[in-house]
């Protein structure tokens, strides 16, 4: 018997071991494949760029996923690159990205989250490129070969803010974010912006309330939040950026019947296609950060020869790579008027001759304050 | 903008249900003389199960039934290797919520295939809310009091079911005096091990229900680490409550409406976020101190009468 339960102990330590380590299979370092290969001389040639495409998780839905597709479509096109998935223990990133270096890698390609780490590295390999994406960085603070990719959030926000104060009938929208970040707020400005053209425009008095959540997997804090806001502030479109959180923002709206926008990609039809197509029907349309497309095009600009390093490149409504979805679940509900305003915005901003509003351009948070205010 | 003070209530009894659940479910374990923090990690299992039950088998009840099963197996592994493989109980408890949090992402994807959320994989399923009768016409009580989730009253009955199993049953007088005494109770004759298992086995049952009103009642889907830290909010509240059922939900619910007023804050006030953040976690530890000072003053009393 005593043997027994030892063995039976034994297998379920086992188990627990493989449930801990299984959770992460892509952790590993990338050396198993690659490791054995030299690394070749770095050139400036297109076959040779090897990239490595670094991320916490994939499995969001919006952000990492869509990275993961432009890293496929780059793949397809015949670019050797490596997806690594490391995790979220902060001390362990600067290993991972090391092993990858070693791997023979020579393009990292990694999110704001991983800025600290790629700038140290990049003073220790010179001959390494790397791309932090989703950053808004000054020239003085970067290395040679660096290069930072900025979404211009703030205008795929402005046209989804102005669509919100156009639906709201209460009068009051909402934007709830996962946690306070300089990219966040930047969502969160254009949102405004949109909301206090619309306000300009049609002489109505739209108010935006706004809250975070506190963390970015927490979807009952999230629903109630809206539930709250629907409730004391009869706020009736609500706007998520808040990742994995949002989807209590959308569970909210089915309760009580209000509008819902997705973010970074098509939430709409995300649910649509799954077991849950109900929950689609409140979204109205997402706004979109085409992280994949940006990769492409940016791969693309670099092995033309063109110099993007040592500074922040700017891809926004002109360059296709943030928008709002434009379905025909959208053009059924939103009245032609307020879709012909958002498509006339959306060239303005893109020829140039509108100027929205970005968390960029304010001096500090008392500024950023005070611009929230005005629509409070 | 005006606040709704009677919603604001009811949404305190729904944010302290899963905290009364846990807390109901450490203080099983906590009579017979084992603290037992793996009831985080015990929640967040039987979250998953639950979705993954009601998904399968199609139907809330199935889900209900999987959640608590799931409660109840995970309690198990870490009886077994706490009472029958002599481990470390702390030790034990950290491996589980440790294994939990990465383990219930790795069932997941196997599952489905997403890392994330089952929101999209799983069909949702809710716990109906109950509208009582006649209740529910009273003007500002029948808000608060009707309407609220099946589990909420579960737990309401929870709370009387465990004062009773504990203080008016053999069962519940042997857990209780295993823990103050296990030496004296194997002495004349209980198996302190079976009763181990039993507390474990009510610990399981009400730490399973806390998961599936998470994942099944407040949201409809499972999320990896949604339980966010509650098992470990209902495992300091029946600290608090000193092990009493009915002061460990009353705890429960002054958490329940500290966490519900720093949600309505954030959007309803200036104040960072982070401040209000913080505010249950802060009210935890005021509340720690002043019980605990309580305790040592009336103990200082009692020894200076005795004296």
């Amino acid at each position: 018997m005593k043997k027994l339960s030892k063995f039976i102990l034994a297998m379920l330590l086992g188990v627990s071991l493989a449930a801990c380590g299984g959770s992460k299979p892509a952790e590993e370092p990338a050396t198993t494949d690659d490791g054995k290969e030299t690394t070749e001389p770095t050139t400036e040639a297109a076959s040779d760029l090897k990239i490595a495409y670094i991320v916490g998780h994939l499995g969001d839905k919006s952000f990492a996923d869509s990275g993961q597709r432009g890293i496929e479509t780059l793949t397809g096109e015949g670019y050797d690159c490596k997806t690594i998935e490391v995790g979220d223990d902060a001390s362990k990133y600067k290993d991972q990205i090391n092993d990858a270096i070693d791997a023979g890698y020579n393009l990292i390609l990694a999110s704001s989250t991983y800025f600290d780490v790629c700038h140290e590295l990049s003073e220790e390999y010179p001959e390494v490129k790397f791309i932090i994406f989703d950053d808004s960085k000054s020239p003085e603070e970067l290395n040679d070969n660096e290069a930072v990719i900025f979404y211009a959030q703030n205008e795929g926000s402005y046209l989804v803010g102005y669509m919100a104060a156009a639906m709201s009938k209460n009068g009051t929208v909402a934007v709830n974010y996962g946690m306070a970040n300089p990219v966040i707020f930047d969502f969160v400005t254009g949102y405004v912006n949109g909301v206090l053209d619309y306000n300009a425009e049609n002489g109505t008095d739209v108010k935006v309330v706004s809250a975070a959540v506190g963390s970015w997997s927490d979807p009952a804090t999230m629903k109630t939040i809206c539930l709250d806001q629907f409730r004391n502030n009869n706020a009736d479109v609500f706007y998520q950026v808040a990742g994995g959180s949002g989807d209590g923002l959308f569970e909210a709206c089915v309760e009580n019947g209000s509008w819902a926008i997705g973010v970074d990609s098509d939430q709409y039809q995300a649910y649509k296609d799954s077991e849950n197509p109900e929950k689609a029907d409140v979204i109205l349309t997402s706004m979109l950060k085409e992280v994949g497309n940006s990769f492409v095009s940016f791969i693309h600009s670099i092995d033309k020869g063109e110099d993007v390093w040592k500074k922040t490149t700017t891809l926004g409504l002109a360059q296709d790579s943030v928008g709002y979805v434009n379905n025909d679940y959208f053009k059924a509900n939103v009245p032609t008027e307020v879709q012909d305003a958002m498509a006339q915005a959306a060239a303005d901003i893109k020829a140039g001759k509108k100027d929205v509003k970005s968390y960029f351009d304010f001096a500090d948070d008392n500024e950023f304050n005070d611009y929230l205010a005005q629509a409070q | 903008m005006s606040i709704d003070i009677v919603a604001f209530i009811a949404d305190a009894i729904k944010m302290a249900t899963p905290l009364v659940f846990a807390a109901l479910a450490a203080l099983m374990t906590r009579h017979a003389g084992m603290f037992n923090m793996g009831v985080e990690g015990m929640i967040l299992c039987s979250a998953l199960g639950a979705v993954a039950g009601a998904h399968y088998l199609g139907s809330v009840w199935a889900g209900l039934l999987c959640g608590i099963l799931t409660g109840v197996l995970t309690g198990f592994i870490i009886a077994f290797a706490h009472l029958t493989g002599k481990t470390d109980l702390y030790l034990t408890c950290i491996a589980f919520n440790l294994a939990a949090t990465g383990g219930t992402v790795f069932v997941m994807y196997l599952l489905t295939g997403e890392k994330s959320t089952t929101s999209g994989a799983f069909r949702s399923y809710q716990i109906p809310n109950i509208n009582i009768p006649i209740i529910k016409d009273i003007p500002i009580l029948g808000r608060i009091i009707s309407g609220q989730s099946l589990l909420t009253y579960v737990a309401v009955f929870c709370v009387w079911f465990v004062w009773f199993l504990l203080k008016r049953t053999r069962v519940g007088l042997r857990i209780r005096s295993v823990g103050e005494n296990p030496k004296a109770a194997e002495s004349v004759g209980i198996s302190v091990t079976q009763i181990g298992y039993i507390a474990f086995l009510f610990c399981g049952l009400f730490a399973g229900l806390s998961g599936t009103f998470l994942s099944m009642s407040w949201v409809t889907f499972f999320m990896k680490n949604m339980v966010n830290g509650r098992g470990y909010i209902g495992l300091s509240a029946q600290n608090m409550a000193n092990g009493s059922p009915v002061g460990s939900a009353l705890v429960s619910l002054l958490f329940g409406a500290t966490t519900s007023i720093a949600t309505t804050m954030k959007s309803q006030s200036n104040f960072p976020t982070e401040f209000l953040e913080m505010v249950p976690y802060l009210a935890t530890i005021l509340a720690i101190i002043f019980t605990s000072i309580y305790k040592i003053n009336k103990k200082r009393r009692l020894e200076q009468g005795i004296k």
